[in-house]
């Protein structure tokens, strides 16, 4: 019996020892761990700190929506397949501003139009806002055409918001006319995905409308069209991303 | 219009809305650096043990180690995923898209089936929690795909929430989806140190005894 509990004694105390020398040799790990979690947690408050720093500067009197006013019938939206019904209709005309408050008209004035409907949050708009912009700046008075963008479905709590920040870091060069909460502008011109090309002629009638990204060369073929110098290039809505679960 | 000045103040004022989610997103970021400087390391490791015997020494050393707190770390690191997740859509407002909600599929209960697994200290849960950390690795690898090349999945957006939208890039790469592609490689990484560990010691992977340091059920 006391042989049984000697034994039994040593091989508890063994396995002790082993337990211990596990969670001694297992150390290194936590302290390190525990280390690089403090320095990520206070490397997390100085950068969000330092970064709120920079942006403090910023105006407060941009205002991200802006009251619209439409005039006219509004657009039917592209159909997926087909003519598009609204060609040669008269397009409507709006009365806004842009995000600092300067009034915006895109109304009938005898001269065409290029009009584009982008959000701040949709990658492909974010991807082409920079090339039309750059194709605008290259080629301002190569037509008698007006330039326009839209900022449309614009959120706060969706990404690269505010729009009038991602305006000015592209630098785009004509006019924007900031859309309200409900988004009057998109709607009046049958707005179904971004980014969206609206072309008018001189008489204010829709010439082309085109959803999904275009590039440069094939903006000039809108413009062209719609200032009477080249033919309208056929258009077919493109496949959108997948809505939200 | 009074209402508009204080959101846009509000918003202007720091990046997310306020300093306490900057926070929530910078030290995501960075545990998330972090984990991939460890997942880079161990499969390096791995790697080399195939060719090294040194290397294959220091890889078991580091499995022996750690396989008894690869199933508690790896329920840390999906909790913390699953965390992040929450707070960035019920708090900061961000909704998920469809693949995020599917990449949730696999990471809620991962995170679930792991802390159960630690606190009634089994391991048996290790294959299944493998399988569905892989299967959702597969669907943020696609996603952080398709947002670094949006043309991919479609050449517009829908009013709705687009799956390439990227709300932010942390250190130039790291967005939402590569979080959840990280968390779920690393919980894969664990599992496999876990496994390495149990057969240095010639302990039966398909057993269902404790991860405890003795090996021995509890």
């Amino acid at each position: 019996m006391s042989q049984q509990f000697n034994k039994k004694s040593g091989t508890n105390k063994q396995r002790r020892v082993g337990v211990d020398s596990v969670q001694r040799s297992n150390t290194p790990f936590y302290i390190i761990g525990g280390l690089l979690i403090a320095a990520a947690i206070i490397g997390a408050v100085v950068w969000a700190v330092s970064r709120d720093n920079q942006t403090d500067t910023a105006s407060t009197d941009i205002l991200e929506f802006q009251p619209v006013t439409v005039t006219g019938n509004a657009l039917p939206a592209i159909p997926e397949t087909g003519a598009d019904p609204a060609i040669g209709q008269p397009a409507p005309e709006l009365k806004g501003a842009t995000f600092d408050g300067t009034p915006v008209n895109i109304a009938k004035d005898g001269r065409a139009k290029a009009i584009s409907f982008v959000a701040h949050w949709c990658p492909h708009c974010r991807t082409e806002l920079p090339k039309v912009s750059s194709y605008i700046k290259d080629n301002k008075d190569k037509f008698p055409i007006e330039y326009f963008a839209v900022a449309t479905g614009t959120s706060p709590t969706r990404a690269n918001y505010p729009p009038s920040a991602w305006f000015s870091s592209v630098g785009f060069p004509s006019p924007v006319l900031a859309d309200d909460r409900t988004f009057p502008a998109g709607k009046a011109f049958g707005l179904s995905s971004y980014p969206y090309f609206v072309f008018l002629d001189a008489n204010n009638n829709v010439v082309a409308r085109t959803s999904g990204e275009i590039e440069p060369s094939e903006l000039e073929n809108y413009v062209k069209a719609a200032t009477g110098q080249g033919p309208v290039p056929s258009t077919t809505a493109p496949p959108a991303t997948t809505p939200a679960g | 219009m009074c209402s508009d000045v204080a959101v846009n103040t509000f918003l202007i004022a720091s990046t997310y809305g306020s300093v306490a989610n900057d926070v929530v997103v910078a030290l995501a970021s960075i545990l998330a650096l972090l984990t991939h400087i460890g997942i880079v390391a161990v499969i390096a490791l791995r790697l080399a043990a195939f060719v090294s015997p040194a290397a294959s020494r220091v890889y078991n050393n580091l499995s022996d180690r750690v396989a008894h707190m690869a199933i508690p770390l790896a329920f840390i690191v999906a909790g913390y995923s699953m965390a992040n997740s929450l707070y960035f859509s019920l708090h900061i407002g961000w909704q998920p898209c469809v693949l995020c909600w599917y990449q949730r599929c696999a990471i809620f209960p991962l995170a679930v089936i792991l802390g159960v697994a630690t606190f009634l200290r089994r391991s048996t849960v290790a294959p299944y929690a493998a399988a569905l950390a892989a299967v959702g690795a597969a669907i943020s690898a696609y996603h952080y795909l398709i947002e670094w090349f949006p043309t991919l999945e479609a050449s517009a957006c829908q009013p709705t929430i687009p799956c390439t939208e990227v709300y932010f890039r942390s250190f130039g790469y790291i967005s939402i989806s590569l979080m959840a592609l990280t968390c779920q490689i690393a919980v894969l990484v664990l599992l496999m140190l876990w496994r390495s560990g149990r057969r240095n010691r010639g302990t039966s992977v398909d057993s269902s005894e404790a991860h405890s340091p003795t090996g021995a059920a509890e």
